[in-house]
């Protein structure tokens, strides 16, 4: 039985569309997976001496520092696993009227779960952390201490699976983490609480006490009973196929339409971005992106290179230009004969795009004005970005959108979602990303910073005068692609 | 925009002349002449495959003709927009947006076409007995509805503007025995009370029959039969389809 069912799984893995996609973004995605991977294996071979010199606390052994940090990861390795992690959608729909016990059928949904490379992730820094201070254990802790933490992996796992049925799709939790976060950092840096030290505490019980290892080891055992629990009591086609029909009251959206036809426009798109599984991912990623600006405008590193900060300033200016912009017509493919045969302008169709990417960047820009607190040069840089990004960026983004003639599934959630992405996504960065800092480069080395950040800002500041003259020849150069755009939304 | 010139017009409404769409070299339509007349309700029958589809969006301007063109109102389809004024589509599940409610994708299609509020309200009492309570104030999403109603509110839409042409693709398929028999009325209806021309492609020989009055049969791209509706045309078509 079990035989079948991986039988069937393993051909639906070689039928998926994943190997139709195009070997440039496989390669791509391979060699990033590569680089992660050696990046986590980098981090478990030198974690011991990492401890020992910045985080060494004293009197206390590094295999109980690295007790402290635990409670931490398993916070985050649940965040970042809600947020990435598959699972695997209910492959079971075809199944359920074939005679396989349910349980049966739960638990290899489960089991599947675990081929995940997000178990593997922690395995890779876990085990040279562990073979590496193998001697520092007392007596016979290390091999229950190992199991404990393996078991803390594979409980996340399975509280993974919990949580995502619960918890996916609603929008509050992002803010919930968010907050945490906040209230985390400040207990942690006032001392008030210090999870730290609750967690270096915890885990240093189990190397006293290693027979508290059991406890551990029940974790991921009950919270696959609970799961399994939970998806037999789902099995039922009424609840695979259970769409949410939630109805957004558009209300003040309506008064859009006061403003004719870009009115209408505007609010079906505004529609689009509330009612869509992914493109909300994109709406609630892109503020994400405002608060970049913090890791890179004060690391010291960054501090006097301007063209890196100008880097920085087009993603914190351009977060939603850049995420919604790149498939730009794209997300109208499910419907896009409706908008070549109703009685719409093409010109107007455009400038309400153009208007769909302008609000959202300066609006952008005038959210991040406060960084000016880190130094006036930061809000020098980020106007030139954001003019760059508003003059220059927002037509790159409109004349390609007539590139753009791959079908994208709305209903798909947009984390680590690369359905719909092609060679063009990553070609469009080199003149929206690359060209502003070669523009800026040899202006300032040879005539000093200020003059670098006025000719970008200048070239954006031109562009938007120029906006009609743009807009029509983007429009005029869109129409002659419409018959190719159309016919490639129409393939899946 | 001023659609006048359709008033004061005389000759074919539709005319193709030389038309051919092939697919990696294998032809799918090959219309040497076709002139659709004013008023005239235009049925395509065919199996799949034959070509109606392709014709239609031919004629939509949605995919490029490889030869000929088609002139609508005498002006070529895919070199002016001018025929979007006045001609109303449903092809399939891509001409509705499907995350709107029905009444906001109305209302969209309304505002495109410079309708009035009592157009709409007009327009809603019209087709009150084919939505038969199940589509408008449901408060559901166009995608949350059964594939019968989305279509019920593609082929709605298409009408409401009461455009001078209309093209619909398989207009029966999917709707329940009831909501058949309706919108056959309904489209008998349209056609007594004002001027339109009316393209329709079914593979429902009976209702096709019964509504159109030319029947054209494609195969393989190319018109085989091309005859004026009478008694005795549903057993030519069934002689045709049965051999």
């Amino acid at each position: 039985m079990i035989k079948w069912l991986l039988l069937i799984e393993w051909k639906k893995s070689l039928r998926s569309s994943i190997w139709q996609r195009n070997v440039f973004l496989n390669i791509f995605l391979g060699l990033f997976m590569v680089y992660m991977l050696l990046i986590f294996l980098i981090m478990g071979l030198m974690l011991d001496r990492m401890i020992g010199e910045g985080l060494e606390i004293e009197g206390v052994e590094v295999i109980r520092v690295f007790g402290g940090g635990l409670l931490y990861y398993i916070g985050v390795d649940l965040v970042w696993r809600f947020f990435l992690q598959k699972m695997p959608e209910m492959s079971a729909r075809p199944l359920l009227h074939m005679p396989i016990r349910k349980s049966r059928m739960a638990g290899f949904v489960l089991l599947r779960t675990l081929f995940s490379p997000l178990n593997l992730l922690p395995l890779l820094v876990v085990i040279p952390f562990f073979v590496s201070t193998y001697s520092d254990f007392p007596g016979s802790a290390a091999w229950p201490w190992l199991i404990a933490i393996l078991s803390v992996v594979v409980a996340n796992n399975f509280i993974t699976f919990m949580l995502k049925r619960y918890l996916a799709d609603k929008t509050w939790v992002l803010l919930l983490i968010l907050a945490l976060m906040v209230l985390l950092f400040f207990l942690e840096r006032t001392g008030l609480i210090s999870l730290f030290t609750v967690s270096r505490v915890v885990f240093s019980l189990l190397l006293d006490y290693p027979l508290i290892s059991v406890v551990f080891i029940a974790l991921p055992v009950l919270f696959y009973l609970l799961d399994v629990k939970m998806v037999v009591s789902r099995l039922y086609l009424e609840e695979i196929d259970r769409r949410k029909s939630y109805q957004v009251n558009a209300g003040r959206m309506e008064g859009l339409r006061r403003f004719g036809e870009i009115g209408e426009l505007l609010l079906v798109e505004l529609k689009l971005m509330m009612r869509n599984k992914r493109t909300r991912t994109v709406l609630f990623m892109a503020p994400l992106l405002l608060l970049y600006g913090f890791f890179f405008y004060r690391t010291p590193m960054y501090q006097d290179k301007t063209g890196w900060l100008i880097f920085a300033g087009l993603f914190v200016t351009g977060g939603f230009l850049i995420s919604y912009g790149q498939f730009l017509v794209a997300w109208e493919s499910s419907y896009f004969d409706t908008i070549l045969t109703k009685n719409i302008n093409f010109s107007q169709y455009f400038k309400a795009k153009y208007l769909i990417l302008l609000i959202p960047t300066v609006a952008a820009w005038l959210i991040t004005i406060p960084y000016v607190f880190l130094g006036l040069n930061i809000l020098k840089i980020n106007t030139a970005a954001f003019l760059f990004n508003a003059g220059f960026n927002i037509y790159v983004y409109m004349y390609f959108a007539a590139y753009n003639n791959k079908r994208i599934d709305l209903s798909k959630g947009g984390m680590m979602n690369y359905q719909g992405v092609g060679a063009k996504q990553f070609l469009v960065a080199l003149p929206v990303m690359v060209l502003p800092i070669l523009i800026y480069m040899p202006f300032g080395l040879f005539f000093g910073e200020d003059t670098g950040l006025l000719v970008v800002g200048g070239i954006g500041f031109i562009g938007l005068l120029l906006r009609n003259l743009i807009l029509k020849q983007i429009v005029a150069f869109f129409v002659t692609r419409k018959h190719q755009i159309a016919s490639g939304f129409r393939q899946n | 925009m001023n659609t006048n010139f359709i008033a004061d017009y005389n000759g074919p409404v539709i005319k193709v002349a030389n038309l051919s769409k092939a697919y990696s070299s294998v032809k799918v339509l090959d219309l040497p002449q076709l002139d659709i007349p004013r008023g005239e309700t235009f049925g395509l029958v065919g199996n799949n495959g034959a070509g109606k589809t392709t014709f239609f969006r031919l004629l939509l301007d949605l995919i490029k003709a490889d030869s000929g063109e088609i002139q609508s109102y005498g002006q070529n389809v895919a070199k002016t927009e001018l025929w979007k004024n006045y001609t109303g589509s449903y092809l399939d599940e891509g001409f509705v947006i499907d995350f709107l409610t029905p009444e906001e994708y109305f209302d969209f299609v309304a505002a495109l076409n410079g309708m009035s509020k009592g157009d709409v309200d007009n327009f809603k009492d019209r087709f009150a007995d084919i939505f038969n309570g199940e589509i408008l104030g449901t408060k559901k999403y166009i995608r949350d509805l059964s594939k019968g109603n989305q279509k019920k509110v593609g082929i709605a839409a298409a009408m409401m503007s009461k455009p001078a042409i209309l093209i619909l693709d398989e207009p029966f398929t999917n709707l329940d025995p009831s909501s058949q028999i309706r919108l056959k009325n309904m489209l008998r209806a349209e056609l007594a009370e004002r001027d339109v021309t009316m393209l329709i492609s079914s593979h429902d020989l009976n209702h096709v029959t019964e509504v159109c009055n030319r029947i054209v049969v494609l195969e393989k791209g190319t018109i085989v039969h091309d005859m004026a509706t009478n008694d005795s045309t549903l057993e030519i078509l069934e002689q045709y389809f049965a051999g």
